[in-house]
């Protein structure tokens, strides 16, 4: 599915999050591929990632260290990283071109930042992905704020009430924002969730509430 | 998923974690929604529960295809992919899935975190497919639950099922884009539920900027975020 295609907030929030997802294909380069993905990740934190993770053997930085993962990562895995920053955007996928993996990189984020953030290291758009918004009963859906920090999670583990009870306990000083955003991020399995941008968010609710 | 009525406190703590609203407290106690219930875990996996109340019970079929769509750890065989996806356009570089002159399209029921059941996808599945240009993705779950891929309509004991989501996806000449844009544009007039809507294309030959030219004809634009595929794995398919 494309379950990072689909998150949703304003241009400038957009702005800190970068999803850098790494997969072999079935029947064509998966065998051997672990140890690639293994190396994937080693370049990953070479450049600062607020979150990594593969949902077949571990999971996200917010339920295993960063070493676990790595040696948990075997042929198949989907892996995922993600960056605040366009800047260790950029050097990564210097390091992805040099390293020359094999494996297929796919990258999500504002259309026109992430096309800079190639162009800068000399690769180019192969295939693109769309997201043309939601069409029917769009009234079943949470709340447009809520949306923000739920769609972080693309297979859809964190609710808008789940966000809303995180936000009053911020707003009652209960909890930090960044302690709801480390909660939140633990439901988000394969590591797509943004905790850094999590909890500017939910800063921000708690702060109008 | 259940709740052992026996090892539950009634704290209530579990309510929120539930994508699609199916635990509630009555007497003092958490239930589960049978029929609501998606099977994604989600609840049971957050840990949430300190008593351990949140209890797998066994899925036999068909119920067992609310875990296959809806838990991300459920791999389904067909695909070797877990959850309810498929590779798509993430690995297009070396598969060549979508071609030029063709476009990718998704059509995700239920998301975001609205569900729904089989019976509301097949009237979306049946509605493209009496098109004649939509051929659905053969390494997609959703396929294989079909009866006849070729009309949409799926098999008769997953049709009241209801999971998490479910994607429709298949690839349709760019000429035909407009048709299936419009074909969207009336499922999302009819349906119960809500659904998701994508499209891919390779960039060869400006072909991604002709999409954007078509959407706008469609009068629907794309979010300013998406995906990218970098054309970094190998062997690289030869268009």
């Amino acid at each position: 599915m494309s379950h990072t295609l689909h998150r949703e907030g304003s241009v400038e929030s957009l702005k800190g999050d970068y999803v850098v997802l790494c997969m072999s294909s079935q029947g064509l380069n998966k065998e051997g591929s672990g140890p690639k993905f293994q190396r994937y990740f080693e370049l990953a934190r070479q450049f600062h990632p607020v979150n990594i993770g593969e949902n077949k053997n571990t999971g996200s930085l917010a339920a295993f260290d960063y070493d676990t993962i790595i040696e948990k990562t075997n042929d198949g895995c989907v892996c995922l990283a993600v960056f605040d920053d366009p800047k260790n955007l950029i050097g990564f996928l210097g390091a992805l071109k040099k390293e020359d993996l094999g494996l297929s990189v796919v990258v999500s984020g504002l259309m026109d930042q992430v096309k800079e953030c190639c162009d800068q290291v000399g690769l180019k758009v192969h295939t693109v992905n769309l997201s043309l918004g939601t069409f029917g009963k769009t009234e079943k859906m949470a709340g447009e704020k809520e949306r923000e920090i739920t769609t972080m999670c693309g297979h859809g583990m964190i609710t808008g009430d789940l966000v809303l009870y995180h936000v009053e306990r911020i707003h009652k000083g209960l909890e930090t924002a960044e302690h709801a955003s480390q909660e939140i991020c633990k439901l988000c399995i394969c590591g797509a969730f943004n905790p850094v941008r999590g909890a500017k968010l939910f800063q921000a609710m708690a702060d109008n509430a | 998923m259940k709740i052992n009525q026996e090892l539950c406190v009634g704290c209530g703590m579990c309510v929120p974690y539930c994508p699609v609203g199916a635990i509630h407290l009555e007497d003092r106690k958490a239930h589960i929604d049978a029929d609501a219930c998606v099977e994604c875990s989600c609840c049971r996996r957050s840990g949430v529960c300190r008593k351990n109340a949140i209890v797998q019970d066994e899925l036999s079929w068909p119920r067992g295809v609310r875990s296959v769509m809806s838990d991300v750890f459920t791999v389904y065989e067909g695909t070797g992919v877990s959850g309810r996806g498929t590779e798509e356009m993430k690995t297009n570089d070396v598969t060549g899935r979508f071609r030029p002159g063709w476009v990718g399209v998704a059509v995700e029921m239920g998301r975001p975190i609205a569900a729904c059941t089989f019976r509301q996808v097949q009237e979306v599945s049946v509605a493209l497919a009496a098109s004649g240009i939509v051929e659905f993705e053969p390494c997609n779950p959703i396929t294989a639950l079909m009866k006849d891929n070729k009309t949409g309509y799926f098999q008769d004991d997953i049709l009241d099922e209801r999971v998490y989501s479910a994607i429709l996806e298949f690839p349709v000449k760019l000429e035909d884009l407009p048709r299936v844009l419009e074909l969207c544009k009336q499922a999302a007039e009819k349906t119960d539920t809500l659904f998701s809507l994508d499209v891919c294309s390779v960039t060869q030959d400006g072909q991604n900027q002709k999409v954007l030219e078509i959407l706008d004809k469609a009068g629907m634009s794309a979010r300013p975020n998406g995906k990218v595929n970098l054309g970094l794995g190998k062997p690289a398919y030869q268009f």
